[in-house]
């Protein structure tokens, strides 16, 4: 059980996200919950690489016999983060220009463009 | 020194690097941004002319492989290493189809762009998000490595989407960004959490290994729910149906070389739906299901593409409609492919259908591309996109009227143009697995047709509009940007024997063989794999002919008889009695005694061409409309509503042998 928790909480973050991006009108509030998704997806991919009672994979200073946890997800998460903050700032950066467009961020009347 | 082999080899890495690096330079020269641009088009030039020698290497050499921080970048798996752990491109004959197709499309719009966005401010940030664009999606294209994709994947989004926005004077380019980045980044998030299912359950990132794992172990329910998140993930961003509402929208509100680009863009996230269904699963999972998912999200985009781009009257939306329609005839093609694989039909019709498909993606991109830069041309000239503001514009515009007519009898499926012979290809194969998706696909061309005759109409015929009488030619460069595509689009439908044999084959005999992609990585492959089908003949004996599933088709003859049809009824209308005299009551027409209102009253705009068949159906396209609410939230909401169905579908038929 306690094992699986760091995944039960993956699909806790990604259901709270999707509620956010699904049924709230505020386009900072979507965007909040774009983010949510992100953390959950990174917290999976280290979740994924965790070894138990392992160490930190730093190669010159591990001691002998120690078991490391992986590296690779680790640097996948870091490539994530960096694309997560490009995206947000770029979201948040729409936000503005539909609020100075349209005056209001409510997702329901940002429908100029439909059919 | 390097020599001209290892030349050969890094051309797949160089081609990402080379637009990547002028992307990053191009936007520190603010002073100097027409500049920027010109060398954004000599860049994306040159990568086109190595993208052409990287398809020919392939072609001589086979698959390619390129293996960063490998001496000699050949060998896939380090010495003391049994599974390949360095990132790679992999080069397959459809990974340099794709290749080609973007590297064309991209170097057609940066010429285009040259004097279409002379009067923006903000042009050398512009070539360089185009820069980015090239590099995304090659690289998507081109790589072998899962995370890899992932990390292409949302550099071709965050590019399209800044590209999207670039006129932010206008009110509709903010929404439409946001919307398609709101897709887009939900879809890039999924995708991770399929690669890190991936990777949890092997720990390899390599696409080839992945598939190596999968073909032995069966496809376990982790590796079901993976599939129904690619496949939800890829068909989105390819525009399908009913997760394509942010198509419209974003095609809609980017400026016209942009539109092309994101079309192209489509087509290569379309690339990566094949190749995960080909390449990381195959015959793993049972192919019936996963193929008949893809006809079937191929055949709404089909339906419900055209039929919505019937009442549109801004002519880029309409044109984005039918932009998702023809991506249908691409699932379908491949997708009937997908469904035979393993079977005894794959080597009839399931693998004519894939050829179909396949040349449908090239075709589609240089005629889509064709009619975007002609309705960004109508917007330079007229600035507008409405089409019922429009009319009589080819006394002014003869040459984008040519254009327009190439574009419109290409997409419509008329002969002698390329879409007829890629969608002659999908009929004849399609027509023996299933009747009833041939019948659709013709009906949908038809009505392709019908849509595009309306356009025709609209903007191009009519009296001489008041509003209009100064609009000019457009410039060169334009032109030439869309002389590219017509002469492109002239000479595949003149020669499509070729075009198919040489490029359109081999692609998709290599999306079919995943031994073979497995094997140049790893030296070997597992039994359970998928290996290669033996092309059928694609040529026929006498010059000129493509040998489509039942049938044969050649241009050459079909313009020979045509002539000499033409001939023979210019002779029966020479025999006839010329007692008709101008200047008499002869030439006026009878309209029951009344008298003939004015020219330009009589012109019937857009709005008003189709509204009997529109008034006809509205109890179909009234909850249509409905359904196309515009709300970010229904965006996303279809998508999670589709991948859910997908993977219930996948739980519950999609099951074959293996370890579950």
């Amino acid at each position: 059980m306690m094992a699986n928790l760091p995944f039960i909480m993956v699909a806790l973050f990604i259901a709270i996200g999707l509620y956010a991006v699904l049924f709230k009108t505020n386009l900072i509030k979507i965007v909040m919950g774009i983010s949510i998704i992100e953390s959950a997806v990174n917290l999976f991919l280290i979740a994924g690489g965790y070894v138990k009672g392992g160490i930190a994979p730093i190669y010159t200073s591990a001691p002998e016999g120690e078991e490391m946890v992986l590296p690779t997800p680790q640097a996948l998460t870091l490539t994530a983060i960096v694309i997560g903050l490009a995206t947000t700032a770029l979201l948040l950066s729409f936000v503005v220009l539909i609020y100075r467009h349209y005056g209001s961020i409510d997702s329901r009347k940002i429908r100029g463009l439909r059919e | 020194m390097i020599t001209w082999e290892q030349f050969q080899i890094s051309l797949a890495p160089l081609v990402v690097l080379i637009p990547l690096l002028t992307a990053f330079i191009l936007a520190l020269m603010k002073k100097w941004p027409r500049v920027a641009h010109s060398i954004a088009t000599a860049v994306s030039i040159v990568v086109e002319a190595m993208v052409i020698l990287l398809f020919y290497t392939v072609r001589e050499k086979g698959t390619l492989l390129y293996v960063f921080g490998q001496k000699g970048a050949t060998d896939a798996i380090p010495a003391n290493s049994i599974v390949p752990i360095r990132i790679m491109f992999e080069v397959d004959a459809m990974s340099a189809f794709m290749a080609l197709t973007a590297a064309t499309v991209t170097m057609a719009a940066s010429i285009y762009s040259l004097s279409f966005i002379k009067k923006h401010t903000g042009v050398e940030k512009y070539s360089s998000v185009l820069m980015l664009m090239l590099a995304g999606m090659l690289g998507l294209v081109l790589t072998g490595d899962i995370f890899n994709l992932f990390v292409f994947f949302e550099i071709l989004s965050i590019a399209s989407c800044a590209l999207v926005a670039f006129r932010t004077e206008r009110w509709e380019s903010g929404e439409a960004a946001f919307k398609y980045m709101v897709v887009s980044t939900i879809g890039g998030l999924f995708l991770l959490l399929a690669v890190g299912i991936y990777y949890i359950q092997y720990g390899v990132l390599n696409i080839a290994a992945i598939a190596t794992y999968i073909s032995i172990t069966g496809a376990t329910r982790l590796n079901l729910i993976a599939l129904a998140i690619l496949i939800g993930v890829f068909a989105m961003k390819a525009g399908g149906v009913p997760m394509h509402f942010w198509t419209p929208d974003a095609y809609a509100a980017a400026p016209a070389p942009i539109t092309i680009m994101l079309k192209t863009a489509s087509l290569t996230y379309l690339y990566a739906l094949f190749r995960t269904t080909f390449t990381l699963y195959s015959i793993s999972v049972d192919v019936r299901t996963v193929g008949w998912i893809i006809i079937i999200i191929g055949l709404l985009s089909m339906l419900i593409g055209v039929t919505m781009a019937i009442p549109q009257h801004d002519v880029k939306r309409l044109m984005a409609y039918h932009a998702i329609s023809q991506t249908g005839y691409m699932m379908i093609g491949v997708g009937v492919g997908m469904a035979t694989l393993g079977t005894a039909a794959i080597n009839t019709y399931g693998l004519k259908a894939m050829e179909g498909g396949i040349f449908h993606i090239i075709n589609n991109a240089m005629y889509k591309g064709l009619l975007f830069l002609t309705a960004g041309a109508l917007f330079y000239a007229t600035g507008t996109r409405d089409l019922n503001k429009m009319g009589g514009l080819a006394r002014r515009m003869p040459v984008t009227t040519i254009c327009f007519m190439i574009g419109a009898l290409a997409i419509a499926g008329i002969p002698p143009f390329n879409g007829y012979a890629s969608k002659l290809l999908i009929y004849e194969s399609v027509y023996e697995f299933n009747p009833y998706l041939a019948i659709i696909a013709m009906l949908v061309s038809i009505l392709t047709l019908a849509s595009f005759v309306k356009v025709f109409h609209s903007a191009f015929l009519g009296p001489d509009l008041p509003e209009y009488r100064k609009v000019k030619e457009v410039p060169t460069s334009m032109k030439v940007g869309m002389g590219v595509l017509s002469g492109i689009i002239i000479a595949f439908g003149l020669v499509p024997h070729l075009v198919v044999k040489y490029i359109v084959e081999p692609a998709a005999l290599a999306l079919v063989n995943q031994g073979g992609y497995i094997s140049t990585v790893l030296g070997t492959a597992p039994p359970q794999a998928h290996w290669a089908v033996s092309g059928g003949v694609t040529e026929g004996a006498f010059f000129g002919t493509l040998l489509t599933n039942s049938g044969a088709w050649n241009s050459l003859l079909w313009i020979i008889v045509m002539f000499v049809l033409f001939l023979v009824a210019k002779f029966i209308y020479s025999l006839g009695n010329p007692t008709y005299n101008k200047g008499t009551e002869q030439i006026k027409p009878f309209l029951s005694g009344w008298k003939e209102s004015s020219k330009s009253a009589s012109h019937v705009r857009a709005s008003n061409l189709y509204w009997g068949f529109l008034n006809s159906l509205s109890g179909y396209y009234r909850p249509l409309r409905r359904g196309h609410t515009g709300i970010v939230n229904d965006y996303v909401g279809w998508f999670v509503l589709v991948v859910s169905l997908i993977l219930i579908l996948l739980t519950t038929l999609g099951i074959k042998g293996g370890v579950i």
